[in-house]
């Protein structure tokens, strides 16, 4: 049961995220109290990812070159948490509409940062995977983000809307899905060991956020999008197999 | 296709290169691939011989450092020696007859013999032997059977002719540290990782040992033990972390109770 305690935090995150976002709000009241709820848990899902990726960059030493990836995820957790609070703070402020908004730098700065660190891994254990694997991954992530270009993502960069909110509306999903096949390398590269669990779930959260931003996409386009839809379950969901991961690697790295 | 051995010095080096413990024995090609086999090899640098006995008579191919050097066929109802350029030849006769029985033995690299080219026919057989019925000529540049006299020295009643530099000392206990570290990588980092570092230690211990499964097999002198346990620490740096390994390092220094060796090995290996 020790074992588990890490997995603890992420994983009551995720019921406290579908005990607010599954039920409709019944009263105005009820209503408040669950935007303020979802993106409370929003912000504990990414701030939880970012502490335990931070605990499991500490296991390792200043010359270790994983120290820098895990880093990496600290920061792309961290910077999508201040993205959420300032999307927070600008929606309570009564704008009429927070996006796109000041905090999407925050939140194209953390895709940015979990790529960079995502590379840095794959740079890694590239040497390690066959060259099949490593086709079969790139045209996984390329198909992937064919179908999901074709299906959803097509009609938006067809509609004549404001430049910005096109550009994050077809970045956030895209850069979020090419990056499954990065995280999943290190999983392939792994398999067998802690360390390809471990990067397994981390794939498996970059996937959630991946879809959760071709949900947000779809939506801000059709003007349905709010924080208290079940969409944003996605994205507690991969900050918290994010966090899961963390809490797992670290564990594994240091019960030798 | 060349016939340049006698039978007798063909089989005076088996029968040399047989005193030593095989490391692989009744393998059948019914359940042991030839490619697999020779990848294998390959892989772990591995030097020694590959007999193999089946249907079409009797085989042999030397490897050296995981390349294939030469090797010959001792059909069984013709008297001459057959060879290939390509050695695996030898191999993919042999592996046609599913029952034959293959056998790997481990070699020091110094002593497998020079087979290649085997156009020229050694001039005579070794002391004491049949002289062969290749009908080829004598050829006076041949060099006299240096192939099969080398490896004389590995016989178990044999003493050596020269002092041995290092003699194998097992003053650490090289089965639980080399096996504890790539354990240890399996577990962490996966099967992949684990058998990159069985080949980087197999590259130094062959013939001494072969690590496989992470189990030694073998004895391992101490400095083909140091300089193993080296290189598996530095890959272990690079796949899992110095501060892994540092750690790794601590444990089994503690239940091996060598932990100022480790460090001194730690320490060659930064």
């Amino acid at each position: 049961m020790r074992g588990l305690a890490p997995l603890m935090l992420p994983v009551a995150l995720l019921a406290a995220g579908v005990a607010v976002l599954v039920p409709g709000p019944a009263t105005t009241a009820s209503r408040v109290a669950q935007h303020i709820l979802s993106l409370t848990i929003q912000l504990l899902a990414s701030a939880s990812a970012a502490a335990l990726a931070w605990q499991a960059a500490r296991t390792y030493g200043p010359r270790d070159r994983e120290r820098a990836v895990w880093f990496g995820l600290t920061a792309a957790a961290a910077l999508w948490t201040a993205g959420l609070i300032l999307y927070g703070a600008a929606e309570w402020s009564g704008r009429a509409r927070p996006y796109p908004s000041s905090a999407d730098v925050a939140f194209a700065g953390a895709v940015v940062v979990l790529a960079l660190a995502l590379v840095g891994e794959w740079r890694a254990v590239a040497a390690m995977l066959r060259p099949g694997e490593r086709r079969a991954l790139l045209l996984g992530g390329v198909a992937l983000a064919a179908v999901v270009v074709a299906g959803v993502l097509w009609p938006i960069a067809l509609t004549p809307m404001d430049p910005l909110e096109k550009a994050l509306d077809l970045f956030y999903p895209l850069a979020g899905l090419l990056l499954v096949p990065l995280g999943l390398a290190p999983a392939v590269a792994f398999r067998g060991g802690a360390a390809g669990g471990v990067w397994t779930m981390l794939a498996v959260g970059v996937f959630s956020l991946g879809v959760g931003s071709v949900g947000f996409a779809y939506l801000t386009w059709f003007d349905l999008y709010t924080d208290v839809h079940p969409v944003n379950l996605l994205r507690i969901g991969g900050f918290a197999c994010i966090g899961a991961a963390a809490a797992w690697h670290r564990r594994a790295s240091e019960a030798i | 296709m060349t016939a340049g051995l006698t039978r007798a010095q063909a089989a005076q080096a088996v029968a040399t290169a047989r005193a030593a413990p095989p490391l692989y024995r009744d393998l059948r090609p019914a359940f042991a691939g030839l490619e697999a086999l020779v990848t294998l090899l390959r892989r772990r640098g591995f030097s020694g011989l590959v007999a193999a006995v089946g249907r079409a008579g009797e085989g042999a191919v030397w490897v050296q450092h995981g390349h294939l050097r030469g090797g010959w066929l001792l059909p069984r109802d013709r008297p001459e020696v057959l060879q290939w350029d390509d050695p695996v030849e030898v191999l993919r006769r042999l592996w046609t007859d599913e029952e034959a029985v293959v056998t790997v033995y481990p070699a020091s690299p110094a002593a497998i013999p020079a087979l290649t080219p085997p156009r020229s026919a050694p001039a005579r057989a070794a002391p004491g032997a049949t002289p062969g019925t290749s009908g080829a000529p004598p050829a006076p540049v041949a060099p006299p059977v240096r192939a099969p006299a080398a490896p004389v020295d590995r016989a178990p009643a044999a003493v050596p002719a020269t002092p041995v530099p290092s003699p194998p000392v097992t003053a650490l206990p090289w089965a639980a540290l080399l096996g504890g570290v790539i354990a240890a990588a399996q577990r962490h980092r996966g099967a992949r990782a684990a058998r990159r570092l069985e080949d980087l230690a197999n590259a130094i211990l062959n013939p001494e040992a072969i690590v496989t499964h992470g189990a030694l097999h073998g004895t391992v002198s101490r400095s083909r033990g140091e300089a193993a346990l080296a290189a598996l620490v530095r890959a272990l740096d690079e796949l899992a972390g110095r501060r892994f390994t540092d750690r790794l390092l601590a444990r089994l220094g503690a239940e091996l109770e060598c932990a100022e060796a480790l460090a001194a090995v730690r320490e060659r290996a930064t």
